[in-house]
């Protein structure tokens, strides 16, 4: 297998903060990543980095084997890397049919009617859940719908790799196992890429083959779930003391 | 079926209602140089030509979501340009005015590039200082634009086939409706089509429109130069009717009131900031009986509509609307 996406040595300075550091990962096409850590880890800061929102102070980003890092975020998508927010993004006066189109055409030059296909989109909307909400006002869902809308609107630019940042926040029980089916299909059927930043440790583990933990800008710890959750490195940062963590078992 | 609902034709119930409201409006608006006096005729000439700049802003302000206060200042840059093109440049009126509309949207374009990759107040700001310079500019250039003197012995429009518009001020009422027209028009080719889909989801949110693929800064500096150049168009006309040039009808106050018109109107709805530019330019006539009074009352009047009615007259039409519905 080929990798996708591929990071090196990438560093991030906000002033006198470093929120990444020397970072290196690489992520195999057709793969689902997850990426944890505790808060300020610089995680979202990474995702930022790849979709162009950010530019790396030092490093490379490779998407596809080419360099992408410096390039503007709409250069990025239509190279096909999309993301969803951590924070809640919508165009919130549209309704949600024209949400989702918008992700279809946005990327495309055209002056006067760029064409979509309908079939898709609808297609689009019964995966994510939205078939009966055409004309319902994006602002007006729920803010964990929002972020909902935000995958089905990121799905419709078409990406090779897909970023997802906090999908799951503010869902219920019942809702992150639909969640999971969806990105499950999106992986498998689809054929995209995932990377997923979660504080939900059953998404984590139950969908991604491989995680990537993150603390204080830097990687700490690269495996399967099962490595994740039996290293110690991991558990000291996630839980302080190494003999308490053992003592909570 | 479900796709029906979400293409808006041009021709359903709702939209002949629509429709046919506007016809009304234009027949009567059509009128008024038939019925009224001079002083009216006047006051409805600067309304229209108020409208037309507040249509020119909401390109920009209501649709893109960029605030920004330079608008007098391309409406000065085409006045000044048309001016000077036919009076140094000798050239016919119905040349120059195309050619103004073009420089309005260079130099719209040449400052919007730098100028919109700031955000919100900072981008504010700085078209504010723009104002003020072209302002200044148009003041201290006195060899080229006469400077406090002003620019004098503008000349009307040519002839054009049959009409002369030395001879009557009516036609130029009906010059600046059709423009009107024909600008609203462009609005809804602008709004139906990808561009104003593109617009609207930079002002809903930019970093989500880039996200998406939206190319922000091309699409925001190009709403900037198609407000400038209209504002330019404007400009033009403006020179050509007044004939008489000062700096001072373009300072920071002018930009201003463009701003005022649109909020007053409801940025962002195609028809309100027409109908802003016409009420304001109305009621700042209706008080011209008490010159120290009249922006005192209108401040106050200013800040009510806004506490009452954030939106405009439109937000106000759609709440009416929404209550008798149910």
């Amino acid at each position: 297998m080929t990798d996708i996406l591929e990071v090196k040595g990438l560093k991030k300075q906000f002033g006198g903060l470093v929120a990444v550091n020397n970072l290196d990962f690489t992520i195999e096409d057709g793969s689902r990543t997850g990426i944890i850590g505790p808060n300020g880890a610089g995680k979202t800061t990474t995702f930022a980095m790849i979709a162009g929102e950010h530019n790396p102070t030092a490093g490379s980003i490779l998407f596809e084997g080419e360099r992408i890092d410096r390039l503007k975020p709409s250069v990025i998508c239509k190279k096909g890397a999309a993301r969803t927010f951590q924070i809640v993004r919508v165009f919130r006066q549209l309704t949600v049919y024209e949400h989702i189109i918008m992700g279809a055409v946005a990327g495309k030059s055209c002056f006067s009617t760029c064409s979509y296909q309908t079939d898709e989109i609808e297609h689009l909307m019964e995966l994510t859940g939205f078939e009966n909400d055409h004309d319902k006002i994006a602002g007006s869902l729920t803010s964990a719908r929002q972020k909902q809308l935000g995958l089905a609107t990121a799905l419709a630019t078409k990406p090779k790799l897909l970023l997802l940042d906090e999908l799951m926040a503010g869902l219920n029980l019942s809702e992150i196992e639909r969640s999971l089916l969806i990105l499950r299909k999106i992986n498998e059927e689809m054929g995209i890429t995932l990377v997923i930043i979660e504080h939900v440790m059953r998404v984590i583990m139950g969908l991604c083959k491989k995680i990537i933990v993150l603390e204080t800008g830097q990687k700490i710890a690269e495996g399967t779930p099962k490595e994740i959750s039996e290293n110690k490195r991991v558990i000291k940062a996630y839980l302080g003391k190494e003999e308490k963590a053992y003592a909570g078992n | 079926m479900e796709l029906a609902k979400n293409n808006p034709t041009l021709i359903n119930k709702k939209n002949i209602m629509i429709w046919a409201t506007a016809l009304v409006v234009v027949v009567a608006v059509s009128f008024v140089p038939v019925i009224f006096s001079r002083y009216v005729i006047y006051v409805a000439t600067l309304a229209l030509l108020y409208a037309m700049l507040t249509a020119s802003y909401d390109l920009i302000f209501g649709y893109t979501g960029q605030l920004s206060f330079s608008q007098g200042a391309f409406f000065g840059l085409g006045a000044y340009t048309s001016a000077l093109l036919t009076l140094s440049g000798g050239l016919n009126f119905w040349l120059a005015l195309p050619l103004t509309v073009i420089v309005g949207f260079i130099i719209a374009a040449l400052i919007g590039s730098p100028a919109l990759r700031l955000r919100g107040s900072y981008f504010a700001v700085t078209t504010f200082f723009l104002a003020h310079f072209v302002y200044l500019v148009f003041l201290n250039t006195d060899k080229l634009t006469g400077g406090p003197m002003g620019l004098r012995n503008i000349q009307p429009p040519d002839k054009l086939w049959f009409i002369d518009f030395s001879q009557m001020n009516v036609y130029f009422y009906f010059v600046l409706l059709f423009t009107i027209l024909v600008l609203l028009f462009l609005y809804y080719l602008i709004y139906k089509t990808e561009i104003g889909r593109r617009f609207v989801a930079i002002r809903e949110d930019q970093d989500l429109a880039e996200s998406l693929g939206v190319n922000t800064s091309f699409y925001k500096v190009l709403s900037f130069s198609i407000s400038g150049a209209l504002a330019a168009l404007c400009g033009s006309l403006f020179a050509h009717y007044f004939l008489l040039l000062h700096p001072s009808q373009f300072a920071w106050f002018t930009s201003e009131m463009i701003v005022i018109m649109t909020l007053v109107g409801g940025a962002g709805t195609l028809i309100g900031p027409v109908l802003g530019a016409a009420v304001v330019t109305f009621i700042l006539e209706l008080f011209r009986y008490a010159p120290e009074l009249r922006f005192i009352i209108w401040a106050a009047a200013l800040i009510a509509i806004l506490v009452f009615e954030p939106k405009g007259l439109m937000g106000m039409a759609k709440r009416i609307r929404f209550r008798r519905s149910q």
